[in-house]
């Protein structure tokens, strides 16, 4: 095979999986996924209060950050009016209403109000749950993400299917296998295949239960820290969970045991280590909304099934 | 560094988006071309992050639970103290809208290099947070406010922490008039035989 051979290869591998057909429903979906996961964030906090803070919490805060997040502390009104608006973008992209630009603000606005929250401490608010809103909400802003499930009487009816809803809804799912696939990466570059071992995930339940401040479940993690066999399983259940479920994005069959799998994984890890992923919600951009909520329908008379490139 | 390299990363992701949204309206070329380098740079720039575990956010390195767990456990704990001495334990919703997650790390990173000045602030505004939250949950008000459009369906944080003040007697009966921040060790086998092997270090009290 000659190199032209592979790269026409690998170019025809990323039409077939970038650009294959994808439904208008499950884009949507993702739209309102994306969109209720940041505003039930959003509406779980006080993020602008944070702006207020004292000074000396700010004393160590780098120019090149504020600046970054165009984070200014001491500026609280200004802040609310801004998560104000976020708010207003979010749910009119949940309900379809001008939705690539609401996307698009809402994904600018949270851009600026996310490391507002832990600003003082670290610029990076990945544990949050708005990181990947504000990939996903910018990326579907580029999309026809609102041809279906909007609001009655807000925009066309555009067609069912096509590749320009396959895209989009790709990147997001991408985006969301990630963190597994990075959280993977980062324990076997920092311990190996060492860090599945029994004294490894031991030490880790003791870390995430001993502290009385920090754990809200202890009996589970203790108690399975005490069994080596099962730190084993765990560790092995962990790692493989990490970096497995990327084939989430492949294969539809793999999909309809990882997403559930998924879901047990961060149930497992609430209760044994009281993490809980915020961003879990979001494996719901997964599930093929198409055949469960449309059974037995048929694309209404003058809308396209497909669109071209 | 970081920061500069971050914000360009995010800058670069907004302009490849601008070019596909350019070329929709045909001012620059066939759209499929656009959309192309947009999922190359978002390619390139979320593993680059991922693979690299340089974070760059939005373009997280999503570190969880990774690197070995130490066999040293160390944290802040931030007590109030009422009139007669007494350390009393503070609900974690009392910091609202601070987070205990952040909160902790960064007294125990930032707080002690801090000119006694910036702690006296710090420690004035968390025994406020904390008297106010005692007086609110002694009302039977609760403690804190994030639940205040969600009630029990708000995000949690991060980690998930207990609720002192939430059983009947758990909030104290005396008004908090100092606050004391200690640093606490233990080896975790240790602790795991024998809870109360906890090291435990006087680190700042106000007021003096």
């Amino acid at each position: 095979m000659t190199l032209s051979d592979g790269l026409a290869r690998a170019r025809a591998a990323w039409d077939r999986f970038w650009f294959g057909p994808g439904t208008a429903r499950n884009l949507a979906a993702a739209r309102i996924v994306l969109a209720a996961q940041a505003l039930w964030i959003l509406l779980s906090r006080d993020i602008p209060a944070l702006s207020a803070l004292p000074a000396a919490f700010w004393a160590e805060v780098p120019g090149s950050a504020r600046w970054r997040f165009l984070v200014f502390e001491g500026r609280p009104g200004l802040e609310a009016a801004l998560q104000a608006i976020a708010l207003v973008a979010l749910v009119a992209a949940l309900l379809g209403v001008a939705a690539r630009a609401s996307c698009l603000l809402a994904a600018l606005l949270l851009y600026h109000l996310a490391p507002l929250e832990t600003l003082f401490f670290t610029p990076s608010p990945w544990a949050k749950g708005l990181t990947l809103p504000v990939l996903g909400l910018l990326t579907l802003s580029l999309s026809p993400c609102a041809d279906a499930l909007r609001a009655r009487g807000h925009g066309k009816a555009g067609p069912v299917s096509g590749p320009d809803h396959g895209w989009p809804l790709r990147l997001v799912q991408l985006f969301v296998c990630q963190p597994y696939l990075f959280s993977g990466i980062a324990k076997l570059k920092a311990a190996g295949l060492g860090w599945a071992s029994p004294e490894n995930m031991r030490a880790w339940l003791l870390l995430a239960n001993l502290d009385d401040q920090l754990a809200a479940f202890r009996a589970p993690g203790l108690w399975l820290a005490d069994r080596p066999v099962l730190c084993l399983a765990m560790g092995v259940a962990a790692l493989a969970m990490d970096l497995g479920f990327i084939v989430a994005l492949f294969s539809r069959r793999a999909r309809r045991v990882l997403v559930p799998a998924a879901v047990l994984f961060h149930a497992a890890i609430l209760v044994t280590q009281n993490y809980a992923f915020l961003s879990a919600p979001l494996l719901l951009v997964f599930v093929d909304w198409g055949p469960r909520v449309s059974r037995g329908r048929t694309p209404p008379a003058g809308v396209p099934s497909t669109m071209p490139a | 560094m970081l920061n500069v390299l971050g914000g360009l990363c995010f800058l670069g992701f907004l302009v490849a988006a601008l070019l596909v949204w350019l070329s929709e309206r045909s001012a620059l070329g066939p759209r499929r071309r656009f959309v192309n380098v947009f999922l190359l740079y978002a390619t390139f720039a979320s593993f680059g992050a991922g693979l690299s575990q340089k974070d760059a956010w939005p373009f997280a390195k999503w570190p969880m639970a990774g690197g070995r767990a130490d066999a040293l456990g160390s944290t802040i704990r931030i007590v109030a103290v009422d009139a007669e001495g007494a350390d009393h334990g503070i609900d974690y919703r009392a910091w609202q809208p601070l987070a205990f997650d952040e909160l902790v790390p960064w007294m125990h990173r930032t707080f002690p290099r801090l000119p006694r000045a910036a702690q006296d602030q710090v420690a004035a505004h968390l025994l406020e947070k904390a008297a106010a939250a005692r007086r609110q949950a002694e009302a039977g008000h609760g403690v804190g406010y994030l639940g205040r459009f969600l009630g029990p369906l708000a995000a949690p944080e991060f980690d998930l922490h207990p609720r002192l003040w939430s059983g009947p007697g758990s909030v104290p009966p005396r008004p908090f008039v100092a606050l004391r921040v200690y640093r606490e060790t233990w080896n975790q086998e240790e602790r795991r035989r024998d809870p109360s092997r906890v090291a435990r270090q006087l680190l700042y009290e106000s007021p003096r």
